[in-house]
């Protein structure tokens, strides 16, 4: 049927992240993609059986480099539903905080990758740069640059310390008056406009076929942020700021979108820095959870995250985490198809999946169901000999 | 005997050049960027590497070694002519497009996906880029009035042949493989193309001859368009190779179809600056 089949992955300059897709090539037209994962799996949900409320959390956040602040505020979310607690007014704006830097921090990096994977290696490292400036106020806040270990059940570990509000407008204020030369930029370069005007076009019948989430489908046209349904979660109903929906869905409708995701999440951030009240964060105290179950979700950058977490004895019983790259890789295969090769890089990149987070599904085989002892698993997926 | 001194320092010479692309790439990047004799270092450590077999093929072998010596020879006779003959320029056209038949050999001979698709995509463009090459150089060498590069002494046809200029540039750019035109290795795409499956000294060779290709085009560029004079051709060799850097370092990389279509306007206009300066039409 086709000529030949190459592999992009699991190690390939394309992928930030272990993955393989499988591509039939008709010339350089790609008539066939199958997607393998599997190759990151860190057995997080398996971890989190057993442990208690509080130290499960700490090992909640570090199933993303990337998206930590999401995870932790998704995981005590989920806690805090079960016990019927609602955090207090200054808890909820630092947690915000936390979740709108890192979206800023998440988009930029983002933007960094497309513009490496097109060739544009002196925007990637601007945008990169940019990005080094919301980093380096997570470290002022949390100590972490990356893994921020900022949440606790019912509190937040840290407080504004007396100069950091000004020192985190005077960086947000930086990134937002560069994103605007960025934006003029992709705009106008003809030979960008080239490589993704165009290029992956998800339209809307798809969109919501798909069930897609997170800028993916808000570049079709679908809107699914829900910081924005009825009612809000957190303290998002308090703040004004858009959502924003473009038309067309091709890669630079994606790329569009999370530049000025960054410039909204920029608004949030001044708005939640004003309304900060003066009152001290109280005071963490052992969490002792009833036997019930609940759901938790939150707007992570790259979509909708959810967690499922059952209780008993005071211990986590069974726990699912959907991550957002759930929500959108299956697209994957179907945008492929009819492209042409050299387009990969800038299709897989303008999903913006992350397979950290989302490994923990085992691929069923011919329907057939597999139960893995601990030996075939090391075998499989630990130990390659 | 200066001009032998410069032929034996020509690998020397294009390893600096590299590494002083690298450093004003890096500034324009906001980095420090590597010392500016990281390339000495590099292609060192792949000569200590040991060699490994991973084909039998004789042209997977020896392919990198026929690539460096043919742009190697090309220094024989630009810029300063240690041999000179009649007709030579065609025998240097004839070097260039041996060295990319030998890159594209490396590629389709190693066997590899990546490789053949890189080679596959260099044959592609070779169809149009070698042609315009061609056109070009032979445009210049009839408005000099010469048979031989060792009798070229015009100076500043950059003014008289204005399109080819525009076009040899771009052909350049296509042949030293800088962005939008390098399509053929796209790392993030097709893992560097013909050089993905070379280690050890082959790949040294490979690196190196890429390195000779930019200082040639480098070096034959200002002579063809501002003159054979000794003085100015060094620091306008270090222009053109800022040009590339310029380039690289604020482009995006296109397709290959792309390229096709962005070239293929460039081909016709230089075609018909050809077809004019054979009628002895003049611009100034």
């Amino acid at each position: 049927m086709h000529d030949y089949t190459i592999p992009i992955g699991p190690l390939h300059p394309t992928l930030k992240e272990p993955m393989c897709i499988r591509i039939g090539l008709e010339g350089s037209v790609i008539k066939q993609a199958n997607i393998r994962m599997g190759y990151t799996h860190k057995g997080i949900e398996k971890i989190l059986e057993g442990k208690n409320p509080d130290s499960a959390l700490y090992i909640s956040q570090r199933i993303c480099g990337i998206c930590s602040a999401a995870h932790e505020n998704a995981y005590t979310r989920t806690v805090e539903g079960i016990l019927g607690f609602e955090a207090g007014e200054k808890v909820k704006l630092l947690r915000a905080m936390m979740m709108e830097l890192e979206r800023m921090h998440s988009h930029l990096l983002w933007l960094g990758i497309i513009a490496h994977e097109i060739g544009y290696e002196t925007l990637f490292m601007y945008f990169w740069r940019e990005r080094e400036k919301i980093l380096d106020v997570f470290e002022k806040i949390a100590g972490g640059r990356v893994h921020h270990n900022f949440n606790k059940i019912k509190t937040v570990r840290y407080d504004l310390e007396h100069d950091d509000k000004r020192f985190i407008l005077k960086r947000i204020e930086d990134v937002r008056k560069s994103i605007y030369p960025y934006i003029s930029e992709i705009k106008d370069d003809n030979v960008i406009k080239a490589r993704l005007k165009g290029v992956g076009v998800i339209d809307n019948v798809d969109a919501r076929r798909f069930c897609l989430i997170g800028p993916n489908s808000r570049a079709s046209g679908v809107s699914s942020d829900i910081r924005k349904i009825d009612p809000p979660y957190g303290i998002y109903d308090e703040f004004e700021f858009d959502e924003i929906v473009l038309d067309k869905g091709d890669s630079f409708e994606r790329t569009l979108v999370r530049l000025k995701e960054v410039l909204e999440s920029v608004k949030i951030l001044k708005q939640i820095l004003d309304k900060m009240p003066e009152t001290k964060i109280p005071n963490f105290t052992f969490t002792t959870v009833p036997d019930d179950d609940g759901i938790g979700r939150v707007e992570a950058p790259r979509g909708e995250l959810f967690y499922f977490l059952k209780f008993k004895d005071n211990k986590i019983v069974r726990a699912k985490i959907r991550t957002p790259t759930f929500g959108f890789l299956k697209i994957l295969e179907k945008i492929l198809i009819d492209q042409r090769i050299g387009d990969v890089p800038v299709l897989v990149a303008s999903l913006d999946p992350c397979f950290s987070c989302l490994e923990r599904i085992m691929v069923v085989k011919d329907g057939k169901t597999e139960t893995l002892n601990e030996k075939d698993f090391r075998r499989r997926y630990v130990c390659t000999r | 005997m200066y001009k032998i001194i410069f032929f034996l320092s020509v690998p020397f010479l294009a390893l600096l050049y590299e590494g002083v692309l690298r450093k004003i790439n890096a500034r324009f990047q906001n980095r420090i960027g590597p010392p500016v004799l990281q390339p000495f270092y590099d292609v060192l450590k792949l000569f200590s590497k040991k060699k490994m077999k991973s084909q039998n093929d004789p042209f997977f072998k020896y392919s990198p070694i026929l690539y460096f010596i043919s742009l190697y020879a090309l220094f024989l006779f630009i810029p300063f002519s240690i041999v000179s003959f009649e007709h030579d320029f065609i025998f240097v056209l004839y070097l260039t497009i041996l060295a990319s038949a030998f890159y594209v050999l490396a590629g389709l001979s190693s066997d590899n996906p990546f490789g053949i698709i890189g080679s596959a995509r260099e044959m592609i463009l070779m169809i149009i880029y070698e042609i315009t090459l061609v056109i070009t150089v032979f445009s210049f060498v009839m408005k000099a009035g010469v048979i031989s590069f060792g009798d070229f002494n015009s100076r500043l046809l950059i003014l008289t042949l204005p399109i080819s200029s525009l076009g040899l540039f771009v052909t350049s750019m296509i042949e030293v493989h800088v962005t939008p035109f390098d399509t053929t290795e796209a790392p993030t795409e097709i893992m560097g193309g013909s050089r993905t499956e070379y280690s050890g000294t082959n790949l040294a060779f490979m690196n190196m001859s890429m390195s000779l290709k930019r200082l040639f085009f480098a070096l034959l560029l200002p002579m063809l368009f501002f003159g054979k004079d000794i003085i100015t051709l060094l620091p306008l060799s270090i222009l053109f190779l800022f040009l590339y850097t310029l380039s690289q370092a604020t482009t995006s990389r296109y397709r290959v179809d792309q390229v096709f279509k962005v070239y293929s306007i460039i081909m016709f206009l230089v075609l018909v600056e050809f077809i004019l300066v054979m009628w002895g039409v003049r611009w100034v």
